[in-house]
């Protein structure tokens, strides 16, 4: 990136963060919001230097007294004439924001600013699967972006194996474990359809996430509409569960569905912001989940410790965080580094 | 809030980037979790102590050109300065240069007081698009404005 795109993407980083900070609820700024902020403002003198400015523009427009000299053409009518002044630049968004494509695209950038904050190296990779039944696999500590041959992003999360299988008619990704993201490129005639175990997941255009392990399988909407039907003759039978943005069903191994639940959607996925979240989970799924993510693998020698309850938000690979927020919950652990990892234990009395 | 948009007005838009390189290296000895917690007031205050530090200097060196003292005579008030016909001249300019839509949120905004809901409503548009026309709009008038004009910011301010 030369220094023109750094500076722009700082400029544009900045009045995001103006925006957030200082327009919109400047009282309701979150400690979490406040710490990223921070973060952003560490990392380069340029946001520096382009948040003050940005600040500045801000002061000038405070003090500015001839608001009656500016022309505002008719973009206060309803149907206002701003689409077909400037319709390159903005047509197409405002035609996805009007079906509900806004969601997806803000959370998109709330991501973009997690991602750049906590430099979670996402490789991104274009492959053109054109074979029937192409796998696609991650392995341990790895997280990658996949674009199918139709278009449609696919994020894995570590240790995720997918099996691709495009027809004519039909998109068949079967996730066989692990969880993954998926930005389905809108196609009506094509629907695209996502199994694990045997629920399956039918989309046609729409941003939404499956994740196959130990609790079920769990589907969240992010963006548009889905069908979800817990066995292949619910789904023959049209027995669907539709889900849309915002909301989250489980399906259990046994079988049985769990009620659709209306979820904050950054925090359902905050793994594909590469952020782990728990609450009340015992030490030892935590570890697990952290494993996943890091080469360096952390271990507990002590069954009474790994059943001790954690909640909390950690990035996925900064194990070294959670290792503090665990020294920190007793005054009995240890931790002690070796060559095979790194050993959670409880200090002898 | 008030406060710390008088402080900023210690930095001049053409030294931003001076000032930026030394803020951030202050930020960075800070101890990060002090800063979280207002980390607006903080770098404010900080972009205003180096201004204010670098302003000693310059007058200290300058004291016996009488057109400098002169010049910071001028500018003595940054109102003053935004106030200048020039500067308001500078500001309806870079203005026009944004979409009629940009406009009329920034105009619904700063002169009606509108807050951001309120204005999607009253345009009949998504809250999304106006966070997103706001954002633009100052990305816009970053490049746009000229900074000798509308100098509102100056040395030696509290």
């Amino acid at each position: 990136m030369d220094t023109n795109d750094r500076r722009a993407r700082a400029t544009h980083e900045a009045t995001q963060w103006w925006n957030r900070l200082s327009i919109q609820k400047p009282t309701e700024v979150s400690q979490s919001e406040r710490e990223l902020f921070t973060e952003w403002l560490r990392e380069s003198p340029l946001h520096v230097a382009e948040f003050l400015r940005v600040a500045h523009v801000h002061d000038s427009l405070e003090r500015f007294k001839l608001w009656d000299e500016v022309e505002v053409g008719g973009a206060a009518a309803p149907d206002n004439i701003v689409q077909l002044r400037d319709v390159d630049e903005r047509a197409p968004e405002d035609a996805e924001e009007s079906n509900g494509g806004h969601e997806a695209r803000s959370r998109v950038r709330t991501w973009a600013i997690a991602a750049s904050s906590c430099l979670i190296a996402v490789l991104g990779t274009w492959f053109a699967l054109g074979l029937r039944g192409d796998v696609i696999e991650s392995k341990l500590a790895e997280r990658r972006q996949v674009m199918l041959e139709d278009g449609t992003v696919v994020q894995l999360e570590p240790e995720t194996r997918l099996r691709v299988k495009f027809e004519e008619q039909l998109r068949r990704v079967e996730l066989e474990r692990g969880r993954a993201l998926f930005r389905v490129a809108k196609n009506a005639q094509r629907p695209f359809l996502v199994s694990a175990d045997q629920t399956s997941v039918r989309a046609v255009g729409t941003a939404f996430g499956v994740e196959s392990g130990s609790r079920g399988v769990v589907v969240t909407v992010v963006e548009g509409k889905v069908a979800v039907a817990d066995s292949p003759k619910a789904q023959a039978d049209g027995a669907e569960i539709f889900l849309t943005a915002g909301q989250q069903v489980t399906v259990r191994d046994s079988g049985n569905v769990a009620p659709v639940r209306v979820v904050d959607t950054t925090r359902a996925l905050a793994w594909a912001q590469g952020q782990l979240v728990f609450e009340n989970d015992t030490l030892a799924d935590v570890i697990q989940e952290f494993n996943r993510y890091n080469r360096v693998q952390l271990s507990i020698d002590d069954a009474q410790l790994a059943t001790r309850k954690v909640s909390g938000v950690f990035e996925a690979t900064d194990s070294e965080t959670l290792l503090a927020f665990i020294r920190e919950s007793g005054a009995d652990v240890s931790i002690t580094r070796t060559d095979a990892g790194i050993v959670i234990g409880t200090t002898p009395r | 809030m008030r406060r710390f948009l008088a402080s900023r007005n210690a930095v001049r838009p053409a030294d931003f980037d001076d000032v930026a390189q030394e803020v951030f290296l202050r930020l960075l000895r800070y101890d990060a979790a002090q800063i979280v917690e207002h980390p607006q007031a903080y770098l404010f205050k900080m972009a205003s102590n180096v201004a204010a530090e670098w302003s000693i200097r310059s007058s200290n060196r300058l004291l016996h050109e009488p057109h400098w003292l002169a010049s910071l005579a001028a500018e003595d008030s940054p109102e003053k300065a935004l106030d200048s016909e020039a500067a308001q001249r500078e500001i309806l300019r870079a203005l026009n240069t944004l979409s009629p839509r940009e406009r009329a949120i920034l105009k619904l905004y700063f002169e009606e007081g509108l807050s951001q809901a309120e204005i999607a409503t009253r345009l009949n548009v998504s809250f999304r698009i106006v966070r997103r026309d706001f954002e633009k709009s100052y990305g816009k008038l970053r490049r746009e404005l000229n900074d000798e004009l509308t100098r509102a910011l100056q040395y030696g301010h509290e």
